[in-house]
């Protein structure tokens, strides 16, 4: 079948292979997990981004150019450029007239407009306002398809809108928070909410990201969402028989200032393209992951070659004996790694599809929705992972083979798997201080300011050297492994008696595997405790930096800043009505023009200073209170180059042209909510009817009480939400800790193929030892003790791996966070309670990779043991 | 002098039907308290599967075995694994010791496994007649053969077992360390009142003993009581010969 067999050790190769399967599997179980992540990641981006093809050529399906109006640059915040700063809350719109002048060119088979604007869905659960959204998606409300080439939306059930009364919901939606056709619902678009009925059901391209999407009658929609004879942009369809280009530069013509078209086909690509960048990202994330993983592997493999082939010492030894020359031997070995190889990388790359199914079932179930789509895996990334498995395989058994052909034929007639004495541990500890000395020097050199290399940024010198200390604490290791065991005797013995000294008599037999099998689970530990504290640093700043600078017990604020322009006055009224809230500030903003640009003039109370953090840079918060007093923001001040006593002339809507006086130049050390500051009490210009965007207030004493008397206020406030300190640094803790969780998800598989390692190692030592367990056994040693004698080992094995990797991890965070201190990053925390979550999770997967080896132990045959023949 | 342990219809087979062998063939035999008896017979006869069995090592495959008038043959591993700590010494032909362990920690193993605090006074009379007491803090790989059988020896008897069973003792002794051990086991049976049963194929090991029992194909052959060391050599010539 292999045509091999004019080759006998290719024969004996095979063979060895097919009578151990379970070998196998130890061997290449770490490869196995490593393609299968290559593979699962890879699948998992390439499915994404045709699915992604597919979702923007579905936007603009059928379209083939679409005009936009040209935006203020200092608009873009709305366009999702996202940049920091307040946001304009004006986006420019075309009017309706347009819609006409367009249809009406030759060449344009038809024109129509769409409107899209924010709107929310609400359910009153119990009395209670909920906001219906699928995760963090944003929430829509836009017209439906005017025209009948419109291809955008399907109605699956029911009818299109054509009053003022209905609505048609995105079908994620109503499956969601089961809607059906003529169920009523209300819709927050605006300030006020209004029930609607719901006509249809419809699916598109643009709600397969997750967001929710309410369709209107065009003439409602424009109305809601505040587009009155205005659309956000016109859709385009181009007679056949003519040039979609020239028809592009005769729309633009019609006005070349505020129209922008463009080729829908092209965006569609551009747009994929750039999400597709985005998932490239992901994918080179993931792969480091999986590096990390065949890392881990490849220590694994090498040790556990060495330990197979020490069992066969003797069968090979036989071999030799019979006149099989070293290479022979040398090349046994090798086609033996080369068949697992094969096996291991084809395995995972079958558990990889597996994966990548689970990771999508996965995400589908928590509707994290990505689009969907049929999973793909290129030829490409199954051969990379095909040749990595293969590569690292091999590579690993390279040592042991060598190892293995130097056998000498004497070792078969000889009774002893004992492993002959290896060089001293002496040179490898000189070795390893002299490396890790070098990472240590350049990591310190910055720390310390004493030696800084030339093409290296501080923050990669202190990286590489913090790479160069693990490097050379991994040689030292062995070297360590008997003080480090010697440490934890006293205490196992006075736990576990006469076992735990044997146990640690035992793991100080053999440093060097021992060593080798803890190392494994260090680098996994290393990295898992240097995100745990980076985070954990990070949490403890975001909580100082929060407390610092929000003063207020209470911020009001609304639940999504998409979906409501603002607060109604009525709830800071109704607010400071109760004897408990001592202070109270507004915050109100609108879009002024300033140099001929729109900036945001804020509306403040005086209160504010106490509620915020703002530091003085020129006047105080007193000069701030005159008549026609404006005050800037430091940055503003020194981008527009205002200084105290400046006059300032702002065009104001609705009301003209005004002067203020610069008066007060402050810094405002959260997102501040505007550029220009004025006084409310003196800015008649401030309607009532306007909204609020921000109220902060303080109550006399914090209670439950109290905290449900106001949280009944707000929740007549449909889309207001408040948050208090601790709801504040919790928003941004469970960020952080979703983001470390995923980290610890992916960490998480390099304990997994530790845990291999350990496997393997506490077997060759329970083989090692059959003829001392045997004696246990007979000497009157329980099955039960001999098992608990074995999870002990494993326990000092994992113990040491998992103390050594957390110390280190814990050096490199700090190492990093020092290095960052210049950039604001001033503090060093340390989760104990996640260091011990670990530490103890690693001891528990140690246990658990002794179970095996324990049984066998216990199982050992007592006569064959002792039996000498 | 009363019984400690007895075999009754003591078989053995081992493999199935066709490869069959009885290693051991109905065996009715008891053992005295206070007695050294020398089990000895051609290689191949039964004699180290009759100690494992006894001994609890081994199930036989049919027959009774009472240590003390109780059937030990059907307990299940724990209570056997209980009476080998508590009731029964080893000493075997080799590997006797565990070699991460001191001297003394081997011979007080026992105990430690059993969780119990051994009797100080008693092992330090053990290590002081199998002569050792200077040799205590030293690891196996540190002692001579001779040494190490006697370390077993004094392990065996650290926790006053009811039976001391040894497999070849000084089979692997040269002649001066095997009589010091040899000497020393008799000395044990007739000073600290022990009773040892004793495997081996060497006439002169088995004078030391007060009784041989002579093992053929599985069945015994003979029982001698205080035989001289030629009325041994005479008897094995005999078996060899019949
Ligand atoms: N585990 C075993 N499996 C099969 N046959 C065995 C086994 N142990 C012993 N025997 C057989 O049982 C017989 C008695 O063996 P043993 O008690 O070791 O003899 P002795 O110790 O007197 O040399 C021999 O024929 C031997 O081959
Ligand atoms: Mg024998």
């Amino acid at each position: 079948m292999f045509g091999f067999t004019k080759r006998p050790l290719f024969l004996i190769a095979w063979k060895n292979l097919k009578t151990y399967p379970v070998r196998i599997f130890l061997t290449t179980s770490s490869i196995i997990l490593g393609v299968a992540v290559i593979i699962a990641s890879n699948i998992f981006s390439e499915s994404n981004k045709s699915a992604f093809d597919n979702l923007f050529s579905g936007i603009y399906e059928g379209i083939d150019l679409v005009v936009q109006p040209v935006q203020e640059d200092f608009a873009q915040g709305f366009s999702g450029d996202g940049g920091q700063g307040p946001i304009s809350f004006e986006v420019k719109k075309i009017p309706d007239e347009k819609i006409k002048e367009i249809q009406d060119l030759p060449g344009v088979r038809a024109a129509w407009g769409e409107v899209i604007g924010f709107a929310q869905f609400i359910k009153i659960v119990d009395g209670e306002t909920v906001l219906l959204s699928n995760g963090f998606a944003p929430t829509f409300g836009t017209a439906w398809d005017s025209s009948e080439y419109a291809k955008q939306w399907t109605l699956l059930e029911g009818r299109a809108p054509l009053n003022k009364k209905e609505v048609v919901m995105d079908t994620v939606t109503a499956e969601n928070f089961e809607f059906d056709i003529d169920d009523k619902v209300t819709v927050l678009a605006g300030a006020t909410p209004a029930t609607f009925t719901i006509v249809g059901i419809a699916d598109s391209a643009f709600a397969a990201g997750g967001a929710t999407f309410a369709l209107f009658e065009f003439r409602t929609a424009q109305q809601l969402l505040d587009s009155t004879g205005e659309v956000n942009l016109i859709n385009v369809v181009v007679e056949d028989n003519f040039d979609v280009t020239d028809v592009k530069n005769e729309i633009t013509d019609i006005d070349s200032e505020n129209l922008n078209v463009i080729n829908a086909q092209e965006a569609a690509a551009e747009q994929a393209d750039s999400i597709k960048q985005g998932l490239d990202f992901f994918n080179t994330i993931l792969n480091v992951f999986a590096g990390i993983a065949i890392f881990v592997g490849a220590f694994i493999i090498q040790n556990t070659f060495r330990i197979l082939l020490l069992q066969r010492t003797k069968e090979l030894s036989l071999l030799r004996a019979l006149g099989t020359s070293k290479r022979q031997i040398y090349r046994l070995v090798i086609s033996e790694s080369l068949f697992m190889s094969i096996i291991g990388s084809g395995l995972g790359i079958g558990l990889g599809i597996g994966l990548a199914v689970a990771v999508k079932e996965g995400l589908q179930y928590f509707e994290l929705g990505l689009p969907d789509g049929p999973l793909v895996l290129t030829s490409e990334a199954a051969i990379t992972g095909l040749i990595i498995g293969i590569t690292v395989t091999i590579l690993s058994s390279l040592l042991p083979a060598r190892k293995a052909s130097q056998v000498s034929p004497m070792e078969a007639i000889r009774d002893s798997v004992s492993t002959p004495r290896r060089k001293s541990l002496f040179t490898r500890l000189v070795i390893g201080i002299a490396v890790s000395s070098i990472g240590f020097i350049m990591l310190f050199g910055v720390l310390y300011d004493f030696l800084d290399l030339p093409t290296l940024s501080g923050l990669q010198q202190v990286g590489f050297g913090a790479g160069i200390v693990f490097v050379g604490i991994s040689i030292i290791t062995p070297s360590i492994t008997k003080p480090f065991v010697f440490l934890f005797d006293r205490i196992y013995i006075l736990i576990f008696g006469i076992l735990g000294k044997l146990a640690t008599e035992n793991s100080k037999r053999t440093p060097r595997r021992t060593a080798s099998t803890a190392s494994a689970l260090m680098i996994g530990l290393t990295l898992i405790s240097l995100a745990n504290v980076i985070t954990t640093s990070f949490k403890a700043q975001a909580e100082s930096l929060i407390g610092e600078v929000i003063l207020a017990d209470y911020q009001v604020g609304a639940a999504n800043v998409f979906a409501s322009p603002g607060i109604p006055t009525g709830l800071a009224n109704e607010l400071m009505e109760l004897d408990e809230v001592t202070k109270l500030s507004r915050t109100r903003a609108t879009v002024v023009g300033y140099n001929e640009r729109p900036l945001i003039l804020g509306a403040v109370d005086e209160t504010v200073f106490d509620l915020v953090k703002t530091d003085d840079i020129a006047g105080t918060r007193k000069d701030f209170l005159k008549q026609n007093a404006l005050g800037i923001l430091k940055q503003t001040a020194e981008r527009e180059e205002l200084q105290i006593g400046d006059e300032v002339l702002l065009t104001i809507p609705e009301e003209g042209q005004l002067t203020f006086t610069v008066s007060y130049i402050f810094d405002w050390t959260t997102q501040p909510p505007a550029e220009f500051f004025v006084l409310l009490e003196n800015s008649s210009f401030f309607s009532e009817e306007s909204l609020d965007t921000e109220l902060y207030f303080n109550v006399n004493e914090k209670s439950d009480v109290l905290e449900e008397k106001i949280n009944s206020i707000v929740a007549e406030y449909p889309g207001v939400e408040i948050r208090d300190e601790e709801g504040l640094v919790e928003e941004a803790n469970n960020q952080i800790q979703l983001l470390l969780n995923v980290i610890y998800g992916f960490l998480s598989i390099s304990i997994f193929v530790a845990l291999f390692g350990i496997t393997n190692t506490l077997s060759l030592s329970v083989y090692e030892r059959t003829r001392e367990i045997g004696l246990m056994r007979a000497i009157g040693t329980y099955r039960k003790q001999i098992r608990r004698m074995i999870f002990i080992e494993s326990s000092i094995i994992s113990i040491f791996g998992a103390a050594l990797g957390t110390g280190l991890g814990i050096f490199f965070a700090w190492s990093l966070i020092q290095t960052l201190a210049d950039d604001g990053f001033t503090v060093f925390a340390v989760s104990i309670s996640q260091t011990f979550m670990w530490i103890g999770i690693s001891i528990i997967a140690g246990v658990i990779a002794a179970i095996l080896p324990a049984i066998r132990a216990s199982r050992q045959n007592i006569l064959e043991a002792i039996s000498y023949e | 002098m009363s019984k400690i342990i007895e075999a009754n219809n003591l078989t053995k087979i081992y493999g199935e039907k066709e490869t069959s062998v009885t290693a051991l063939d109905d065996i009715n035999i008891e053992f005295r308290e206070n007695e050294f008896t020398a089990i000895m017979g051609p290689s191949g006869s039964g004699k180290s599967t009759l100690l494992h069995c006894l001994a609890g090592l081994d199930r036989p495959s049919s027959g009774k075995i009472f240590l003390k008038g109780n059937d030990i043959a059907t307990l299940n591993d724990k209570e056997l694994t209980k009476i080998r700590r508590d009731s029964f010494g080893f000493i075997f032909q080799a590997f006797n010791l565990i070699p991460t362990l001191t001297a003394e920690e081997n011979i007080t193993l026992p105990a430690s496994i059993a969780g119990r605090q051994p009797d100080l006074e008693w092992v330090k009379e053990v290590v002081e007649t199998v002569d050792i007491a200077d040799r205590l803090t030293h690891r196996p790989n540190e002692l001579s053969g001779g040494q190490q059988q006697r370390v077993a020896a004094a392990r065996a008897m650290a926790t006053k077992p009811e039976v001391i069973f040894a497999d070849e003792p000084s089979g692997n002794l040269d002649s001066k360390s095997s009589r010091e051990l040899l000497t020393f086991m008799k000395s044990v049976v007739e000073e600290l009142n022990q009773t040892i049963v004793m495997v081996t194929h060497d006439p002169y090991a088995a004078s030391f003993a007060g009784r041989v029992v002579m093992l053929k194909d599985g069945r015994i052959a003979s029982d001698l009581e205080k035989p001289t060391q030629e009325e041994i050599v005479a008897e094995v010539t005999a078996l060899t010969n019949a």
